[in-house]
């Protein structure tokens, strides 16, 4: 493997110097931010991903302003009607997103070629994305948040959790809804999209037919394996 | 005096289906994501106006 | 080399074959200003939802005489938060999946006491007409036997099918202490909007945990009855359905589903489906776990992981890159 030199070309002794020899082997800049992607990354499908974190990206920003006015402001202030019909809206976006490209990847196999941890952390993403909601829906402070709290408790009763996790205390799910769900939520896109980039994307199925057609030479086919760079 | 709490809670319509019956904006959104996703792998993506290159 | 085992290997490696230019970056700004669009087009044109907040005085103004029954019930211990069970107290068992019983492993943990929390202790919070507040020295001097003894005697009395039926006027005279007293009391309380803003701390400035205000509003038909107008009910995708023209949180629809089936939402007093109906909420969670795990662990599925191979819609995504087969030999 072409790793890339240690300052001294010594293997590193220390944490940090393990760290950054794997990082700069495994990752380097242009895998982070990469000028191209392989031919076969052209379809609409591969669009939702983005469109998932940018859904993200208006829910905190939206949220970050919903949050500053308090959790009751948006039912007097025409502004804050705005702001909440904003993060409403850019959560249904969100997860319709997620969903198409949780089907996109699903049927492409997305998991093949080691790729079985992108898929499992995807996956956790979308089950805290849906506790980050509940949280968020039994803080609005009307009938729907009274409802719901109401009703979801006998779930979470039902198997323990609710002893913990309380979703008729408002000042509970405040706190967890924009702290804690996001904290947890940021780390796993973070994970997510950096083992995507970490792999890369993930071949197509028949990808080796196509190459015994000819229609792409792979260099470890015919050569030695060398990581062109 | 204010007096809303005594108003009915307003509801959308339902289409019923048995003992299924679903939300009209519940049902339009699975429509809308059904669409997205077939037109997402039907609709062809722009080819690239560059010539393609290879890995050097 | 076989195709298979070479497929494998492409997966694996670092991809070195013919690439296309993609600007990732740019495609994420233009992703985001589409979001922005779309957002505040659809917040622009749709709004959201945001029916009030049902209160307590709402509740004595629309159905006085069930807050009056639902108060009684709370001193006779009869009442839905009295008889839950963990988290909230030990008035019940909770729900069983065959042995496992985590409701009841867990303890009570948010503890409420329903005749004090939601009666007794916000009539004290405030000063009382001189009728109420006697009621409430004698209810406090009593006996726990004596408390219980009076409510449970009222309280059946009250709800008599063959009696009073819920009418308060046709209860018949019997040794019922201070329950009367002490409900019309709470339903004037919470008649002047006073009761809203106890229930949940009385005698505390800071109030942030509303459990015993939702607990208290669920035992009566105020909020069952408002759910039901709404489409709300569990049994019609319940949390699932939004207040108003809105979708709502359509991803728990593979939670709330469960909830349709005849067999966790019968009738039947006997049998699997009444077992099922009364538990339905531990067994429609074990069924969500095992079904999440299942799409975790899709990746090492045999057999579910393989679909995407025998109902190809890869090909139509990737049916560009396919094309080149038998193009450039």
């Amino acid at each position: 493997m072409s790793g890339a030199p240690t300052v001294d070309d010594e293997p590193a002794s220390s944490w940090i110097g393990k760290v950054r020899n794997r990082l700069e082997r495994d990752l380097p800049y242009d895998k982070v931010l990469p000028e191209t992607q392989p031919a076969y990354v052209a379809s609409w499908i591969y669009v939702f991903g983005v469109l998932t974190l940018a859904a993200l990206v208006m829910i905190v920003a939206s949220g970050t302003v919903l949050a500053f006015e308090g959790p009751s402001w948006y039912h007097i202030s025409k502004v804050g009607k705005f702001f909440n019909s904003l993060h409403f809206w850019a959560v249904q976006l969100f997860f319709l997103f997620m969903v198409i490209h949780l089907l996109g990847k699903f049927w492409m196999a997305a998991w093949r070629g080691n790729r079985a941890r992108t898929w499992i952390t995807g996956m956790i993403a979308l089950i805290v994305s849906i506790g980050a909601a509940l949280t968020g829906y039994v803080i609005q402070t009307n009938f729907d948040s009274q409802w719901i709290a109401f009703e979801a408790k006998d779930g979470l009763n039902a198997v323990g959790i609710g002893a913990w996790f309380n979703v008729a205390n408002l000042g509970q799910n405040l706190l967890m809804h924009v702290f804690l769900m996001p904290a947890i939520l940021a780390v796993l896109v973070i994970v997510h999209v950096v083992l995507v980039r970490l792999h890369g994307v993930v071949p197509p199925m028949d990808a080796a037919e196509v190459e015994a057609a000819g229609g792409a030479v792979h260099a470890s086919a015919t050569t030695e394996t060398t990581e062109a760079r | 005096m204010l007096l809303w709490q005594d108003e009915a809670i307003s509801s959308g319509s339902y289409v019923p289906w048995g003992w299924l019956s679903i939300s009209v904006p519940n049902l339009i959104v699975i429509i809308v994501m059904i669409v997205l996703f077939v037109l997402a792998i039907t609709l062809p993506f722009p080819k690239e106006r560059r010539n393609p290159r290879r890995h050097s | 080399m076989s195709t298979s085992a070479r497929q494998k290997q492409i997966e694996r490696e670092h991809w070195t074959g013919p690439v296309r230019h993609y600007d990732i970056l740019k495609e994420g700004t233009i992703a985001l200003a589409v979001v922005v669009v779309l957002t505040f087009v659809l917040a622009g044109i749709f709004s959201s939802p945001d029916d009030p907040a049902l209160t307590l005085k709402g509740w004595a103004k629309t159905a006085p005489d069930n807050l009056y029954a639902v108060t009684v019930s709370e001193l006779a211990g009869t009442s839905d938060s009295a008889s839950y069970g963990p988290p909230y107290n030990n008035g019940g068992d909770g729900v069983a999946l065959g042995p496992l019983t985590p409701q009841k492993w867990m303890g009570v943990h948010q503890p409420v006491d329903p005749a004090n929390d939601f009666v007794v202790t916000p009539l004290e919070s405030q000063q009382q007409p001189s009728d109420v507040a006697s009621a409430l020295s004698q209810w406090k001097s009593a006996s726990a036997d004596q408390q219980s003894k009076w409510a449970t005697a009222y309280d059946t009395a009250l709800n008599d099918p063959n009696g009073a039926n819920g009418d308060a006027s046709k209860v018949p005279t019997g040794d019922y202490g201070p329950v009367p007293t002490m409900a019309n009391g709470l339903v004037a309380m919470a008649s002047s909007g006073a009761l809203d803003g106890i229930l949940a701390a009385p005698g505390q400035f800071y109030n942030t945990n509303t459990t015993k205000q939702i607990l208290f509003l669920g035992d009566g038909s105020y909020l069952d009855d408002a759910a039901t107008a709404a489409h709300l009910q569990g049994n019609e995708w319940g949390m699932m359905n939004e207040t108003g023209s809105f979708p709502g949180q359509e991803w728990l629809q593979p939670f709330s589903f469960w909830y349709q089936l005849p067999i966790f939402n019968s009738d039947a007093t006997t049998g699997i489906a009444a077992t099922l109906t009364a538990n339905a909420d531990i067994y429609i969670f074990a069924i969500i776990a095992i079904m999440m795990l299942v799409l975790i662990l899709l990746p090492f599925i045999p057999g579910l992981r393989s679909i995407p191979r025998w109902i190809p819609l890869h090909r139509l995504v990737w049916r560009d890159y396919y094309a080149r087969k038998g193009t450039a030999r």
